[in-house]
């Protein structure tokens, strides 16, 4: 049994008598130990399906039309609040994008972190600060003894985020999500973030669904990949199959703009034209037909099947074979 | 820290001196003196006044001679009330002004703070329309209107409280709901807007994410932060309070400071009209002193330098 089932998910926002589908119908599964990458634009609906797994999307404006999260044989979909909140920080947790907004600046590292320990394992203050000191040290905060009594703002941006994956792994979670978690850190400190990430994976055995706008970060960290466009999943593969082989025009579009330091002659990168859709206002069809160059009237007038190409490899396209 | 606070009190003396003399200026340039009745006073009588209270040296020996009786603790004698002096007057009115203050602050502090507070964590939902509007109506109607109001329900209809006058703390209550109900509805609004942006900031996310209660995100994780503007405000507010009003002092007959405000400039009762300005002053100054050491306990990030 896998340790997360998403099937048929979908996340939608009423806002002022529109329908927003901020993600429609998403399927992946995830073995324990795994690392799996969700990739798109922004607004493609990565964030709302990683906060839709926790619940934490306000409700409302936000409902779930259909869809079922099993975990560890729980559909997260059927708990209410108080039995969600048992799982939400204990076996799921998250780290978010912005370290630098996303730590209390009013409380202590320590209060923010004991915390966690408090509410799900009852322990005491003291057992509770131990093993927050111990984990911040294996997250590569030296001096931790010390530098658990500070506030966020005395650390700077990595370090923020070491405290806020120190703070995930508390109860060491069965499943880690992390939302770009490098993305608001310079390239040296993502690297080293991204070692340490990888480091717990393989220590704890934490399964880690990692989301990123950047195809370079999840080519060394994924084991598989979710490629999402306008709310909807386009293709799904394993890490290797998707760079070597990549089937829909959209993840192609995205690995041919990536820079490359092992073409000499590279010359200039290949921009995808246009913007992502406006997803209270979708195009007909295919939501990538207006900005991909292989489109037809075919792609105008209907959204592709899902095409599954072999065991976990999926494409949405109508070209898929061409 | 101490360094900070006696720098600040260096500043506190510095501005206090510059409201002292303006307000001399500003008293004394005015037309019209203590002296002018309807009926004329005989000239030597005038002058006999006039040499009573020194006004017959020129205006800078006057001045400097406030300014030292000042740095002595001494705010002069009161010209319209004869024979008592400013600081016996101040005495006597400031506690009363004082007590009805203080219980006006409780009450608006405690329901502006728990109003705004539900308002926000039930945005957009009936609590928060009902809220609002309450608030509304309560800074919209002044103590002109609540005061004869409140003694209409709860003095005559029901006869729960006294009507006006001193002596009990019976007599502290209406007047003081009068005055603090203007100041909850502020806080409210500003509890509510402080608690809003702080709700949606990315933290209380993370609060939420580790699997707290939503009672345990909101009162340990967003009220410090929502409670902020409603810091900022309550140092002016705290000092008006204190100084008392003088429409409530007026509708419910209390012997507090409020009254003298007024008085004293109608009168041209110089000297007393200068110790009530100066006892606002330095309420106002201490108090604002007060709201940055506060703001330095709350916020972290904050460092006295």
């Amino acid at each position: 049994m896998s340790l997360l089932k998403i099937s048929d998910l979908r996340t939608y926002f009423k806002m002022e008598g529109n329908v927003v589908k901020a993600v429609d119908g998403v399927d992946f599964e995830l073995e324990k130990g795994e690392i799996v990458g969700i990739v798109g634009e922004s607004g493609s609906g990565k964030s709302v399906t990683c906060l839709s797994i926790m619940k934490l999307i306000p409700e409302p404006p936000g409902f779930y039309p259909t869809g079922s999260i099993e975990f560890m044989g729980k559909d997260l979909m059927k708990l209410n609040t108080k039995q969600m909140s048992k799982i939400r920080g204990n076996q799921i947790s998250m780290i978010f994008q912005d370290p630098m907004s996303s730590l209390n600046p009013f409380l202590t590292v320590e209060t923010q972190l004991t915390e966690v320990l408090e509410i799900h394992q009852n322990k005491t203050r003291k057992e509770a600060q131990k093993i927050a000191i111990d984990i911040l040290e294996r997250v590569g905060i030296a001096n931790a003894p010390r530098r658990i009594k500070q506030f966020p703002h005395e650390f700077s941006g990595g370090m923020r985020q070491r405290v806020m994956i120190a703070m995930a792994l508390l109860c060491r979670p069965e499943l880690l999500i992390a939302d770009e978690p490098t993305t608001a850190l310079d390239v040296t400190i993502q690297a080293q973030i991204l070692e340490l990430m990888k480091d717990l994976n393989r220590d704890f055995g934490t399964s880690i669904i990692f989301i990123t706008h950047n195809m370079g970060v999840v080519a060394g960290m994924t084991d598989r990949i979710v490629v999402m466009y306008a709310g909807k999943m386009v293709e799904k593969a394993s890490t290797s199959d998707l760079f070597e082989t990549p089937k829909h025009p959209y993840t192609n579009a995205l690995l041919s703009s990536i820079p490359r330091l092992d073409i000499d002659d590279q010359g200039s990168l290949t921009p995808i034209p246009g913007l992502p859709p406006d997803l209270s206002d979708l195009p007909s069809g295919c939501s990538f037909h207006p900005r991909c160059k292989f489109a037809d009237d075919q792609c105008k007038a209907a959204y592709p099947d899902r095409i599954e190409l072999s065991k976990d490899r999926m494409a949405a396209c109508w070209k898929v074979n061409v | 820290m101490l360094f900070f606070i006696a720098k600040r009190l260096v500043g506190v003396v510095i501005t206090l001196f510059v409201i002292i003399t303006l307000s001399f200026l500003i008293i004394r340039i005015t037309p019209g003196s203590p002296f002018s009745q309807e009926r004329d006073v005989p000239v030597e009588v005038l002058e006999a006044l006039k040499a009573k209270y020194g006004f017959d040296k020129p205006l800078h020996k006057q001045y400097f001679q406030y300014i030292g009786n000042v740095v002595k603790g001494d705010l002069g004698l009161s010209i319209k009330y004869s024979n008592r002096t400013v600081n016996e007057i101040i005495k006597i009115s400031l506690p009363k002004t004082m007590q009805i203050g203080f219980l006006a602050l409780i009450w608006a502090i405690l329901v502006g703070f728990v109003g705004g507070a539900i308002a926000a964590v039930k945005q957009n939902t009936k609590w928060d329309y009902g809220l609002m509007s309450i608030a509304m109506c309560g800074i919209s109607i002044p103590p002109l209107v609540s005061g004869p109001l409140l003694i209409l329900v709860f003095a005559l209809a029901l006869p729960w409280f006294p009507t006006s006058g001193w002596g009990s703390w019976k007599h502290v209550v209406l007047p003081s709901i009068s005055l603090g109900s203007v100041y909850a509805a502020y806080i409210a609004r500003l509890t509510r807007g402080g608690m809003l942006e702080v709700i949606r900031s990315n933290y209380i996310r993370t609060a939420r994410a580790k699997g707290l209660s939503e009672k345990a995100v909101v009162v340990k994780h967003a009220l410090k932060g929502g409670i902020l503007p409603v810091v900022t405000f309550l140092g002016p507010a705290v000092a008006s309070i204190m100084v008392g009003s003088v429409v409530v002092e007026k509708i419910f007959n209390t012997p507090g400071m409020g009254p003298y405000f007024v008085d004293a400039a109608f009168n041209r009762d110089y000297f007393l009209l200068m110790g009530v300005v100066i006892v606002y002053a330095v309420f106002l100054l201490l108090l604002n002193l007060l709201v940055d050491i506060a703001y330095g306990f709350i916020d972290p990030r904050i460092r006295f330098e």
